[in-house]
């Protein structure tokens, strides 16, 4: 791997968080996350995709939530007692992420990334250990923030 | 490496805010008087403006910063001094708005890590000329025939050490090119003295050199041979004389104190033996040296009781002339001499720290006290004199004194903490007093009831009271516009008049925090682009000067502020031509109203104007301006009439504020209307509907008629008409009437705008203004009726 792909993920915080979705795992980079809760009551909003089922209250906040699965283009699922809601937020703007299950915290270093080489896409990276592929989501491209 | 003083980052804030409005204070002051007379009272006011400056930037050891103060502040004192004064005022404004953006963009740089600060020497130097040229032409009417009346005693600065001797060197009138001259004669004294300075300070420029026709050429050396100098001066060309002069008659005295090292005053008779006194010396280029022994004082807090100082009082700035000369003394009491010294020697500015000690007593009053005690004393007894003499300056800064007494400024983040609490009071308030459990009470609830309705109006007051505090009219971001006008009229030529209407529509501090880029560019645009020049105009016939208008208003829980011009307009044709040839077009020519077209002009990448000029005309501008008013739920729309003008408007919603809705329910989603635009609320009965139930009567009215569910493409349970309720809306006189499944409740919500990230899907323009989280912790979407029956009636007409 050259020097100059890995300078990519020099802004790892070196812990992410797993969770799975269809069967695939994924993995958002600790820092972005503020917050794992149940699925509360959301409200539905008019015009938007399917993929974002409307707002949730956060404590007072309201918050825009995705449905992962279908966001990645795969069938929707019924929620059940393990799916939940992993909040993340940059730059003060929040969302929350509707995933199958939350899995661990694990430490990764750099050069434990591997670089999609999709353009465009969510996935950051991948991580192969132990015969387990993850994939790092890509906050920005995700929802679809403007980059800084 | 720091850009301001270590410890004082705590300052920067209050620094940054207070030099920010006093520079908003002196533009003000310019744009006012530039083309009126400017009265003594603004000439103290801009001396009072650069002296504050000067001092607090100093403070902050943003040398830059405070020299060029100083140096403007130079200029007005020869004003304040002498209102006859004749000076070039175009060209000295030029200066002083020069030095004021100067200023105010080097607030931003002090707050950017990523930026150094700014060497102002070049402005400095013209301001310095200007000041000389000004001085120059006062002279002969000062000195009333006695000679060099011209002000000696400015060349020589107090605290010039002794071995600096001055040369004038005076050259024959008709000598072209003094200053090269000049120049050359400082280049050959190069081996046999060193030359520190020269006055006029800057031999390049060229208004220097009637300066020095007219009372010589004055420079300062520090040699071995003064005869070898004088020799060398004398056999330049066109040099009629060369002499040494000294400190004129007042600056003798002092330059004789400076040889008495301690003055009089300093140790006392009773003053108890382990008592030590150390004498700190600043350079000579320091600033405020008092704030600097200040400093030291307090920096000296943990190791040692300071009893005093002398010069006793540091908060007078006479006191600084004083340290400078002789030295700071400061008298402590410690433990550990040395770590006094060691601290103090580290202090900024600081050329050394020493331990002295009392002279023989004997000794010193018969030798050092005749001297000393003329030398500094009258520095500390003529301070009530001179203050009064100054009165103009001091006078003022104590009035402002009193009058921030009464005003304190508080963060704004506070501001909105506060009134974040607030509104959730409000809703929890509703949700105490409308609390489910209170039904199923039996008990009569008289008392609870009325306490309810005292908290409420109580709530209701806070409220009130909590936005009014946010409240600013609009006037500040309006005002900085005139300057804009103003340095555009100058450059472009076009004389455009800048009216104001409704300026004193106050709006959330946050929304003319945020309009003022976007007006920026907007009354540039139209200035640049809108306004044709005076040629054009007269060509078409156009009699009425050009304008520019700025109006601020209310409408419908927005903020509308609107920019008109009575300029060419713009071309629907040219627009959409140019938009073909950039291939922004989304659809069919002939598919887009004007209103689309004028917009395309909002689109990235889109310019019409063929020429880039220093305003306007690169290509991004108005896409950026666009998404800025949208980011905080904004609208910014166009409208033009070809060879009438342009207007842009600006719609911003009264942020945070808490509005009255009614609460509807369609298809299970919760919406929320605004109180203000509906005007009744019935349910439809057969005889009123019409046309396949798309249009209804009532009260004399045919209107039309819509399913909110279809409005919004949702799935409905498609009631009967007759069965949900219908809203009569009426949105600035457009009406219709919308029907909902049911009510739920009339309530009071704090509108949020919707997240940054779903502004992509456009919510906003399909509307839908924001959310809000109701007391049982449940989400309304609140509806811009207006929004909505705009694109209705749109939808309609094609």
């Amino acid at each position: 791997m050259s020097e100059e792909s890995k300078d990519l993920y020099d802004d790892l915080s070196g812990q992410i968080m797993t969770f799975t979705c269809s069967d695939e795992n994924y993995a958002f980079d600790i820092m972005d996350i503020t917050d794992i809760i149940e699925i509360p009551e959301i409200t539905r909003i008019p015009w938007l995709p399917e993929f974002l089922p409307g707002v949730i209250n956060l404590r007072g906040q309201v918050v825009p939530v995705m449905d992962f699965n279908l966001k990645m283009g795969k069938p929707k699922q019924e929620y059940d007692e393990k799916t939940c809601i992993i909040v993340t937020e940059r730059d003060k703007a929040s969302i929350g992420i509707i995933v199958n299950r939350v899995l661990d915290v694990e430490n990764v270093t750099k050069d434990d990334m591997i670089p999609y080489p999709k353009k465009g896409s969510f996935i950051r990276g991948i991580i192969e250990r132990d015969g387990r592929r993850t994939y790092l989501v890509d906050w920005n491209e995700l929802v679809g923030a403007e980059k800084k | 490496m720091a850009k301001f003083e270590a410890g004082m980052e705590s300052m920067l804030d209050t620094f940054v805010f207070e030099t920010s409005s006093l520079l908003e204070e002196l533009d003000d002051i310019l744009m006012r008087t530039e083309n009126d007379e400017l009265l003594p009272d603004d000439i103290a006011e801009i001396f009072r403006v650069m002296h504050t400056i000067k001092g607090s930037g100093a403070m902050m050891g943003l040398q830059n910063m405070s020299k060029l103060a100083h140096s403007v502040e130079d200029l007005f004192y020869i004003i304040r001094e002498d209102n006859s004064v004749k000076y070039d005022k175009p060209a000295m404004y030029e200066l002083l708005f020069a030095a004021s953006d100067s200023l105010k963009n080097e607030i931003d740089v002090i707050q950017d890590d990523s930026q150094e600060l700014t060497d102002f020497t070049e402005l400095m130097n013209k301001i310095r000329a200007f000041a000389a040229v000004m001085k120059g032409e006062t002279a002969p009417a000062e000195q009333g025939g006695g000679g060099d009346g011209f002000d000696l005693a400015s060349i020589f600065p107090e605290d010039e050490p002794e071995e600096v001797m001055t040369a004038k060197v005076t050259f024959f009138e008709e000598c072209m090119m003094p200053t090269i001259r000049g120049l050359i004669l400082v280049r050959n004294l190069g081996d046999i003295a060193e030359v520190c300075g020269t006055y006029p300070p800057d031999l390049n420029d060229d208004s220097s050199g009637a300066e020095i026709l007219k009372h010589g050429l004055f420079i300062k050396f520090v040699t071995d041979s003064n005869e070898a100098v004088l020799d060398k001066l004398q056999n330049g060309i066109d040099v009629d004389k060369a002499e040494l002069i000294t400190r004129p008659a007042e600056g003798t005295s002092s330059a004789a104190a400076t040889a008495i090292n301690i003055p009089a005053g300093v140790f006392s008779d009773d003053e108890p033996e382990d008592m030590v006194t150390v004498r700190v010396t600043f350079d000579e280029e320091c600033m405020m040296p008092c704030i600097r022994g200040m400093i030291l004082v307090r920096g000296l807090g943990d190791i040692a009781e300071v009893c005093g100082t002398f010069p006793p009082d540091l908060n007078d700035d006479k006191s600084g002339d004083s340290i400078l000369k002789d030295g700071l003394f400061i008298k402590l009491m410690t433990d550990d001499n040395n770590a006094v010294v060691e601290s103090l020697k580290k202090g900024l500015n600081v050329v050394d720290a020493e331990i002295v000690t009392k002279p023989d007593k004997t000794a010193a009053p018969a030798q050092a006290a005749a001297p000393a005690a003329q030398a500094p004393a009258p520095a500390v007894e003529a301070k009530p004199a001179e203050a009064k003499k100054a009165a103009p300056a001091p006078k003022k800064p104590a009035g402002s004194g009193e009058k921030t007494s009464s005003i304190i400024s508080v963060k704004l983040e506070k501001l909105d903490k506060l009134l974040d609490l607030v509104a959730e009071i409000v809703i929890t308030e509703s949700m105490v007093i409308s609390s489910p459990d209170l039904k199923n009470v039996t008990t009569n609830l008289e008392r609870f009831q009325k306490s309810s309705r005292d908290l409420k109006k109580l709530t209701d007051e806070l409220q009130d009271v909590v936005m009014s505090i946010r409240m600013v009219p609009v006037s500040n971001a309006f005002s900085k516009m005139t300057r804009v006008v103003r340095d555009m009229n100058k450059t472009l030529g076009k004389g455009v008049t800048l009216v104001f209407e409704g300026e004193e529509t106050e709006v959330d501090k946050s929304i003319v925090d945020i309009l003022n880029d976007p007006l920026m560019h907007i009354v540039r645009n139209a200035v640049d682009h809108g306004i044709e020049t005076p040629d054009e105009r007269k060509a078409s016939g156009k009699t009425d000067p050009p304008t520019v208008t700025l109006s601020a208003g209310y409408d419908s829980g927005e903020v509308v502020i609107a920019c008109r011009d009575n300029g060419a307009g713009m071309d629907r044709e040219k627009l959409l031509a140019k938009g073909r040839k950039n291939g922004i077009l989304t659809k069919p020519e002939s598919e887009y109203t004007d209103r689309e077209a004028f917009s395309l002009i909002m689109a990235a990448g889109f310019s019409t104007n063929e020429v880039v000029t220093e305003y306007s005309g690169r290509g991004v501008g108005m896409d950026v301006v666009r998404k800025n008013i949208e980011s905080v739920g904004g609208k910014l729309y166009v409208d033009s009439v070809l060879g009438e003008g342009s207007t842009f408007t600006i719609k911003i919603p009264l942020s945070l504020s808490i509005i009255d809705v009614m609460g509807i329910d369609v298809a299970g989603y919760n919406f929320s209307v605004p109180k203000n635009v509906i005007v009744e609320l019935f349910r439809a009965t057969p005889d009123m509907l019409m046309e396949n139930d798309t249009l209804i009567m009532r009260r004399g009215m045919c209107l039309p008629l819509y399913r909110m569910s279809k409005v919004f493409g949702v799935q409905g349970e498609n009631k009967p008409l007759t069965d949900g309720v219908i809203l009569l809306c009426d949105a600035n006189g457009s009406k219709a009437c919308f029907f909902a499944d049911r009510l739920i409740a009339d309530q009071q919500v704090v509108v949020k705008p919707f997240s940054v990230l779903l502004s992509q899907y456009r919510l906003k323009e399909q509307g839908l203004s924001g959310c809000s989280v109701l007391g049982d912790g449940s989400i309304t979407t609140i509806l811009d009726m207006k929004e909505i029956i705009d694109k209705l009636e749109e939808g309609a007409g094609r």
